[in-house]
């Protein structure tokens, strides 16, 4: 069965209540289990589990220690355009929204590179809004050669492509992708993505399946928390995980949580998630499965990260701009993609990591012989 | 009636040309269920025994479902 | 109910036809263990010395046959033998079984590997037996095998389940259905399997040279039960709780 059929095969409201009709004893179980099922993930985070914090981060620190050890991945993201043909109601790039849009030329990418380059960064993350006749293949095909020279390790977070495409950038040196659904809601989905081809709720699902066949190293997925109910986007997030990771059984993967900002669209979120629950979610995913990568970008404040991340975090951004370029000299605020809430330079973070044990880790040798 | 030379599971045997399989298995008294039969290290299908016939020199080889785990 | 490739089960316990006194203590025994699906060897007739026909009581009792290749030592063998088989049992279920290693009979995973993509192409219901080895069952699920059967421990040797961590590991892994095979030496060893959620054991050695095999496959068909109604269930961990040290979320105090 494809994921695709099994999300149809559920009730959104269904599967709410099972989430909210979790009890103690459900938490208590799913805590002294060493192999967790979804309907343990969803008793993980329910309203149930507020009291086990404590536990739940113990655990996870725990755990993740285990399978990482006290190391932390830092990357960076680098805007290479903010042209998008979509309307999403949420997102500072929307195309109705009148700001100075721009993608950086293979000059412009050059001198951003080498900036991103002396901070110490090695794992870079390409970030663009969806315009594939704008910022499409030719585009990456000039790119990517221009980027390897500087990074060993590519993620892009860009337009869905087809499998051809993924097979011929993983050729060029792709490493990773992600592909957040946003929400697992279809009918909220439809509400949020009015125009263009982000529009296609199934065609962005499939996504990940076309990276799996692909042979991408690495999938990145998640929800946008905060369009939706969080508990219950959350769970098909664990859900197509486990899916995922029994379909794609080489591939590696990382989760994302995202809360919602303030953006240029002034967009008000459907739920709100307070720090404690983020802090339960992210305990919650590294409980239900310790081999998941996860990672905390600099939406979330310093207080906030400084403290969260020895609880199950894995990788992190930092030094972060959310528009075209940015690194290479300053440019005005108006292009962001979202407000960034930990400004610190990629020093200043790495010093803080330090201070709390961890290793920081710029080149991880993991992946590929190949590259 | 001519007679051919062939062996069976290693044991030789004279039989009448134009045998066909289906009549070995009954004169050497097998019985046709649970059996299978190659020809010179070629399995012979089942629904192939009434037209298959057993040429001079053959190679018989005839198995069996046996107790085993 | 357990599907394997074009087949339901209703017992989750099959069994094995080999090393029973007689015949008869045989078809007793598997039919009191109520297994639906049982295996059995194929060898050479001897001409001097024919065996008994063990299939007509089998079928009579309504048990699926599974063939299986063992005696062959490489996947050619392998193939042969379960072509031999799918005439002889006009079946097209295969347990492939490929161990050139007489002592201990462990699987050949090279070879098993080779066959299976084989038979599979060739429209066989393949069920692998195998080392429990997660990569090894990923890539005979990959080339169209209908189930996978990694071993507890050594054929014969009633060792129980000594692969336990591999198993869990295949389990959690697998989009096939998982048949624990060999090793199996006591109902609770049975019932141990099903509870980490094997959708099957295969037990023969410890059926056949039970002191009363009726009476030994009866309570591995309880313990089968057992243990799948237990996983059922939902059962509860045993993990210890982990260490107090200093409250990590006592930041989010006023959050």
């Amino acid at each position: 069965m494809s994921f695709a059929e099994q999300l149809k095969a559920l009730n959104w409201d269904d599967v709410r209540m099972s989430i909210y009709s979790k009890t103690a004893t459900d938490v208590e179980r799913a805590l002294s289990k060493s192999r967790l099922t979804t309907e343990d993930f969803k008793a993980l985070i329910s309203p149930a589990a507020e009291p086990y914090l404590e536990q739940m981060a113990q655990k996870s620190m725990r755990l993740t220690q285990q399978r990482f050890g006290k190391t932390m991945q830092f990357y960076i993201p680098l805007y290479l355009s903010n042209m998008c043909s979509n309307i999403c109601t949420y997102c500072g790039f929307s195309m109705g929204n009148k700001i100075r849009r721009t993608t950086l030329d293979m000059e412009q990418l050059e001198a951003e590179l080498k900036a991103i380059k002396k901070m110490g960064f090695d794992h870079i993350l390409l970030v663009t809004g969806e315009s594939e006749r704008k910022v499409g293949m030719a585009y990456f095909r000039q790119a990517f050669p221009l980027i390897r020279q500087y990074f060993s390790h590519i993620t892009i977070e860009v337009q869905p492509l087809e499998q051809d495409e993924y097979q011929e950038l993983i050729e060029l040196g792709l490493d990773a992708v992600l592909v957040y659904q946003e929400t697992y809601n279809p009918v909220t989905y439809a509400e949020h993505h009015l125009k263009g081809k982000k529009s296609d709720f199934w065609y962005r699902l499939d996504t990940a399946d076309r990276l799996g066949r692909a042979g991408v190293h690495k999938i990145g997925i998640g929800s946008l928390i905060g369009l939706e109910e969080w508990r219950t986007d959350c769970f098909f997030v664990a859900s197509h995980l486990a899916y995922l990771e029994k379909q794609y059984w080489q591939t590696k993967y990382t989760i994302s949580f995202p809360r919602l900002r303030p953006c240029e669209g002034g967009f008000q979120p459907k739920s709100v998630m307070t720090d404690k629950q983020l802090v339960q979610l992210i305990c919650a995913y590294r409980l239900f499965n310790p081999e998941v990568e996860l990672s905390l970008s600099t939406r979330e404040s310093e207080h906030f990260r400084n403290h969260v991340l020895p609880l199950g975090i894995t990788t992190m951004s930092a030094g972060s701009s959310t528009q075209p370029g940015g690194y290479a000299e300053q440019a005005e605020k108006a292009l962001e993609q979202f407000e960034i809430s930990d400004d610190r330079s990629p020093a200043s973070v790495a010093n803080m990591v330090k201070d709390l044990g961890y290793e920081v880790v710029w080149k991880d040798w993991d992946p590929s012989l190949s590259h | 009636m001519e007679q051919i030379k062939i062996s069976i599971n290693g044991e030789v045997r004279h039989i009448a040309a134009n045998t066909n399989i289906a009549q070995l298995l009954v004169e050497i008294g097998n019985a046709e269920q649970g059996v299978a039969l190659a020809v010179n290290q070629a399995i012979i299908a089942r629904s192939e025994w009434p037209a298959h016939i057993i040429n001079h020199g053959d190679e018989i080889s005839l198995f069996q479902a046996i107790a085993g785990g | 109910m357990l599907t394997i490739g074009d087949k339901t089960f209703k017992s989750r316990l099959f069994t094995g036809t080999g090393k029973f006194p007689n015949q008869q203590s045989m078809v007793d025994a598997l039919a009191a263990s109520g297994s639906e699906l049982v295996t059995m060897a194929l060898k050479r007739v001897d001409m001097q010395n024919r065996d008994d026909d063990i299939l007509a009581p089998l079928i009579a009792n309504g048990m699926n046959l599974l063939p299986n290749t063992s005696g062959a030592r490489t996947a050619k063998e392998a193939v042969f033998a379960a072509q031999l088989a799918r005439e002889a049992l006009q079946t097209n279920w295969v347990k492939l079984e490929i161990h050139p290693d007489p002592k201990y009979l462990l699987p050949d995973p090279i070879e098993t590997l080779a066959a299976a993509e084989e038979l599979a192409r060739e429209g066989f219901i393949v069920l692998p037996y195998v080392h429990a080895d997660p990569v090894l069952c990923k890539r005979l699920e990959q080339v169209g095998c209908a189930a996978v059967m990694p071993l507890g421990a050594p054929i014969g040797s009633n060792k129980g389940i000594r692969t336990l961590d591999f198993l869990e590991i295949i389990i959690e892994q697998a989009n096939v259905p998982v048949v624990v095979d060999a090793g199996i030496g006591s109902p609770s060893h049975a019932a141990l399997a099903m509870e980490m959620g094997a959708d099957a054991v295969l037990v023969n050695t410890a059926i056949a040279v039970a002191g009363n095999p009726v009476a030994m496959s009866q309570a591995f068909a309880q313990a089968v039960a057992a243990g799948r109604q237990a996983y059922e269930a939902g059962l509860a961990g045993q993990e210890q709780q982990a260490v107090a040290s200093s409250p990590l979320t006592a930041f989010l105090e006023g959050a």
